[in-house]
């Protein structure tokens, strides 16, 4: 667990390991907060409960399909079914497998009732 | 009568005398105020002259009074032989006037007998001649009369079937007009109530429809939340973590061709 830690932390490199040095390191630490604090968040609920390597594939996926400038907020929904949901900007917006089942939910009672049919004949 | 009349006026005469004397009587013994002894001489000597004047006054009524008494029956009896005289005259001549009068009135009676007997004979004359013609006149009338009661009950009886056949005809068409309205008004309750049962069952039909479509969306909502439970219920079971990772870049993939997250 440690060694994972350090591997996550080398990961930022020695520039940002300087920043910590004995006389600069709250100074560092306040900086650091608040910068967290003016990046935006995205708040992103999964049907499945994610393991750290699931988060860290999203979250390589947003820096390098959006921006670097984001903090993703993960969050667990089974309702979803499968597929995700997220909050932007304080606006929420469903792309879950079970939006996509309301949405079609009038050609899935269609094929649902011509099966039921199918079957009593 | 008269003789009566004249006694009884005497006596009356005597009486106001006697009334008079004894007055002056009664006003001379009053009882005075103890007189002096020359005024009771005096009064006793007026007393004794009013004695004697009294007395002679009564002696001369009395002589008076007889004298009034025997007049009054002479001229009772000349009066009565005068009235008995004059009465027996009067009868006389009203005998014989009584019997003038009777001879002429006989005279008159007897005349008038005659015109009136005449008057009569003319009156009946006139009244034979009148109830001839009064006869005549009626016979005429009553054969009027009938010939116009005949023709008035022949039109009468006319009128009669002529009123009968008009109300018949009155009465059938007033049936003919009440089928007709009958027929109309039972063919328009028809059709109303007709209207009436086919809005009626309209408005049902539509009810069942609308229920129908009511409850049939709820068997859809039912049948979609068994499909959404029955799903995830097999989903979650059947994906693993790729799929879900698939189903998680999908929606990302979606998510930025929306620009949703910019």
């Amino acid at each position: 667990m440690v060694s994972e830690e350090l591997e996550w932390l080398n990961s930022y490199g020695v520039q940002f390991l300087n920043l910590f040095q004995k006389e600069t390191f709250y100074q560092s630490f306040s900086q650091i907060d608040k910068m967290v604090s003016e990046l935006q968040t995205l708040t992103i609920y999964l049907a499945f409960s994610a393991n750290p390597e699931s988060e860290k594939q999203i979250g390589s996926w947003l820096r390098d399909n959006l921006s670097t400038e984001i903090v993703m907020d993960v969050k667990l929904d089974p309702s979803l079914i499968g597929g995700c949901a997220f909050i932007w900007k304080g606006v929420y917006r469903d792309y879950s497998l079970r939006s996509k089942i309301q949405t079609n939910r009038a050609q899935i009672l269609t094929s649902f009732k011509t099966f039921m049919a199918e079957k009593t004949k | 009568m008269l003789t009566l009349a004249v006694a009884l006026l005497s006596i009356l005469v005597i009486a106001l005398l006697s009334f008079i004397i004894w007055e002056r009587y009664r006003d001379a013994h009053k009882p005075l105020p103890s007189p002096s002894p020359l005024t009771l001489e005096n009064a006793y000597k007026v007393l004794d002259d009013s004695i004697k004047k009294s007395r002679e006054i009564i002696s001369q009524a009395e002589v008076e009074g007889s004298k009034l008494v025997t007049d009054t029956k002479f001229y009772t009896q000349k009066a009565n032989q005068t009235y008995e005289s004059r009465l027996k005259q009067a009868i006389d001549s009203a005998q014989k006037s009584q019997l003038g009068v009777v001879s002429q009135s006989e005279q008159h009676f007897t005349k008038a007998e005659q015109v009136f007997e005449q008057y009569l004979q003319t009156v009946e004359q006139n009244t034979r001649q009148q109830l001839d013609g009064l006869y005549q006149k009626t016979a005429a009338a009553q054969a009027q009369y009938e010939d116009f009661i005949k023709k008035l009950s022949i039109a009468t009886q006319q009128a009669q079937l002529q009123s009968v056949e008009t109300a018949k005809q009155k009465v059938d068409k007033l049936f003919e007009d009440f089928e007709v309205k009958l027929a109309d008004f039972l063919l328009q309750s028809e059709q109303k109530m007709m209207l009436a049962v086919d809005l009626e069952l309209r408005s049902a039909r539509q009810l069942i429809d609308t229920y129908k479509v009511q409850q049939m969306n709820v068997i859809d909502e039912n049948i979609v939340a068994m499909l959404e439970k029955t799903l995830s219920l097999v989903l979650a079971k059947n994906l693993n973590l790729k799929d879900q990772m698939d189903f998680v870049y999908e929606s990302l993939e979606k998510a930025k061709a929306e620009k949703f997250i910019v």
